[in-house]
């Protein structure tokens, strides 16, 4: 039985190093991470931007240089050219002994009020308070630990939709024929891809990780997190593998579901914390959750294990649910 | 021209065949009924800023509660603010001490700052404390408009250009890869190599294809979810030629892999790269030049003023004139590689 799986298992390696899907495989999501990665400091680092012209004084852009990104320009024409671009980038010129704030009317309130406050604050000959700065934590960067969340999601995913078009292929070449007369078992050959998906998964996982945050996270936890995400991500390939029967109709799967797969996470960065609730019946929210312990660390390492329960749980009640299809669709015993 | 009607009907066939129609109408009613009801007009943001006005006399907390700042996030105990911070790692915390006239804040980050950030929220802190103190003098600036205030786009719609430019747009480039990938498994393309149609009209018949679903599907999403009082021939414009030169990259990129399990890396790394003007969409004020050169960001930029106008004038020719110029050079490039990788070498 473990023979029939390992020669399963080793089949798809030979086939993959055949492809040059390994070198994919391992090189495209090390690619994406770097562009993230240096990415990252541009988002972190930005802040707002002044269009300026000669008739504010070199003393005022350089002070106002201390608040934001300056574009200097000859005159105030080019000014308003500047500012009806499609960014949002606040204008100021000078008429007589008033500055002049130019907006292009579609900013949001916080924009006028922002020019307004630094405008006086550049103005204003005293401190009006004494300000104290204090770093609390870990002095984290959300950005960053978002952004590798979102990465190791895409990536384990990835490793699902993979395995989906593999199943198609061996399908439309008819090699699934072959390996229905052989031995080898339906769950065999799901064990032996999820196995697949798991270890693909966690490398490239791990590799993602170093890239985008080093070593500030647990690679014990992301190694078992990425064993349990995978469970999920093989059965959305088991499921984009069983429905489609061609690879356009793989793709058209994989669009409805990749709507649902990252637009979930997506939501949840953003919804408050007592309506998180909403995506509970979702399981990739669990998955979510657990890379969210993994990179931010806010939840207890139980909430960890339990979203990996949860996770894998779901998975197996899904793969449960899909089993009598699947038996029809790949057609293996 | 007839053999360029034949070769689009046997490609509407295949894509018929494989039931994508009923992906594309479901993935269609799935954000109808999002935009529609389920996703709100306004989003509550989560707030990530706590207070702790350790003032005599509580100064800070009424100018606070009358800028419209939640009770929740004001605190009246040390120890409660601070446990706040602890279990939100997104916050920033402002403590006030001392009297009206000797003030002193503290702000509490846990995030990476850059000093113009740090600046800024230096200058919003001393304008709250001469707003609490009345101290406020008249203002030595004006502001000028270079347009009528646009009204603010509802939350819920404005994510309408998001979907057009990253799901409807970009509907071409993963399956016109698709089809080549099929085309070349089946050996269809050895029986076109023979045919005399030429190059041009392979290429072209599934630019139309695409093309076509990318605005039905675009329209009548439009028409659903922005109703009818926007600026149509704009938006089909930028949709229509924004679609071709999705479809023209996928094709583009797709010739030079064998399969779509090497193709469906390269995808999600050339998606990425075309999503990152989505975060200056959200964020006008991030624009960095690199961002303007990738072609969707005219597209969502442009297709946000066809739906949502702010009177911009004349922003949309050189929009144009970006799609157009990128169409041209990707059609030539597809050209060539079709002829050497497709219709002549034995792939």
């Amino acid at each position: 039985m473990f023979k029939r799986i390992l020669n399963f298992f080793l089949r798809d390696i030979s086939g993959f190093f055949r492809d040059n899907i390994f070198i994919l495989m391992i090189l495209m999501p090390i690619l994406i991470v770097i562009i993230i990665r240096f990415f990252i400091p541009t988002v972190e680092t930005s802040s707002i931007s002044f269009a300026v012209d000669d008739s504010v004084g070199q003393e005022f852009a350089s002070m106002l240089e201390d608040y934001g990104n300056i574009v200097e320009y000859d005159s105030p024409e080019r000014v308003k050219e500047r500012v009806g671009g499609t960014d949002d980038i606040i204008g100021i010129t000078r008429d007589g002994d008033q500055y002049v704030i130019i907006l292009e009317g579609n900013e949001k309130e916080e924009i006028k009020e922002i020019a307004a406050i630094v405008i006086d604050d550049i103005l204003r000959e005293e401190p009006a308070a004494e300000i104290i700065h204090r770093q609390v934590g870990s002095s984290k960067s959300l950005f960053r630990e978002y952004s590798a969340i979102m990465a190791v999601l895409m990536i384990i995913f990835i490793q699902g939709m993979l395995m989906a078009f593999y199943i198609i292929e061996e399908k439309e070449s008819k090699v699934i024929y072959a390996i229905a007369v052989s031995p080898l078992r339906l769950w065999e050959y799901i064990f032996a891809r999820w196995l697949l998906v798991a270890i693909t998964g966690t490398v490239v996982s791990i590799i993602a990780s170093l890239i985008l945050m080093g070593t500030s996270v647990s690679y014990m936890l992301l190694l078992v997190g990425a064993v349990f995400s995978s469970s999920l991500a093989m059965v959305v390939g088991l499921l984009i593998g069983g429905l489609a029967g061609n690879q356009i109709s793989g793709i058209a799967i994989m669009k409805v579901l990749n709507l649902v797969i990252f637009l979930v996470p997506l939501g949840a960065i953003f919804v408050h914390d007592p309506y998180q609730y909403f995506f509970y019946p979702f399981p990739n929210y669990w998955v979510f959750r657990i890379l969210k312990n993994i990179f931010i660390g806010t939840g207890s390492t139980g909430d960890f294990w339990l979203s990996c329960g949860i996770t894998l749980v779901s998975s197996i009640i899904i793969l449960v649910i899909l089993l009598p299809f699947l038996k029809r669709r790949i057609q293996i015993r | 021209m007839k053999r360029f009607i034949n070769l689009f009907k046997q490609d509407t066939r295949v894509i018929i065949r494989s039931g994508l129609h009923y992906a594309v109408i479901f993935v269609s009613v799935m954000f109808i009924i999002l935009i529609n009801f389920v996703i709100p007009e306004s989003l509550e943001v989560k707030s990530n800023e706590f207070f702790y006005d350790g003032t005599q006399g509580k100064i800070l907390e009424p100018f606070l509660l009358a800028g419209g700042v939640e009770t929740d996030s004001i605190f009246s105990n040390y120890d409660d603010f601070i446990g706040a911070l602890e279990e939100n790692g997104d916050s920033i915390g402002i403590q006030l001490e001392g009297s009206a006239e000797n003030a002193r804040f503290t702000i509490f980050s846990q995030n990476t700052e850059s000093i113009k950030n740090i600046n800024l929220e230096e200058a919003v802190l001393e304008s709250i404390l001469e707003n609490i103190r009345g101290t406020v003098g008249p203002p030595n600036y004006r502001v000028e408009n270079l347009r009528e205030e646009a009204p603010p786009i509802p939350f819920n719609k404005n994510l309408i250009p998001v979907f057009l430019t990253y799901e409807v747009v970009a509907l071409g480039f993963l399956l016109i890869a698709v089809m080549i990938f099929q085309e070349k498994a089946e050996g269809s393309i050895h029986a076109y190599r023979v045919s005399s149609s030429g190059t041009a009209i392979y290429i072209l018949s599934k630019v139309a294809i695409f093309t076509l679903i990318a605005v039905l599907y675009g329209v009548i999403t439009t028409v659903s979810t922005a109703g009818f009082n926007i600026d149509y021939a704009v938006l089909l414009l930028l949709m229509i030629l924004a679609s071709i030169f999705m479809t023209l990259l996928g094709l583009l990129v797709s010739i030079f892999f064998k399969n779509i399990s090497e193709f469906l890396f390269v995808t999600f790394g050339v998606l990425l790269i075309m999503q990152l003007p989505a975060i200056s969409y959200i964020n006008p004020t991030f624009a960095p030049g690199f961002i303007k050169w990738i072609p969707m960001y005219p597209v969502l930029f442009g297709l946000r003023e066809a739906l949502f106008s702010t009177g911009k004038q004349n922003y949309l020719f050189p929009y144009l004139i970006t799609l157009i110029a990128g169409i041209v050079i990707i059609f030539a490039a597809c050209y060539f590689a079709v002829r050497k990788r497709l219709m002549r070498s034995g792939l």
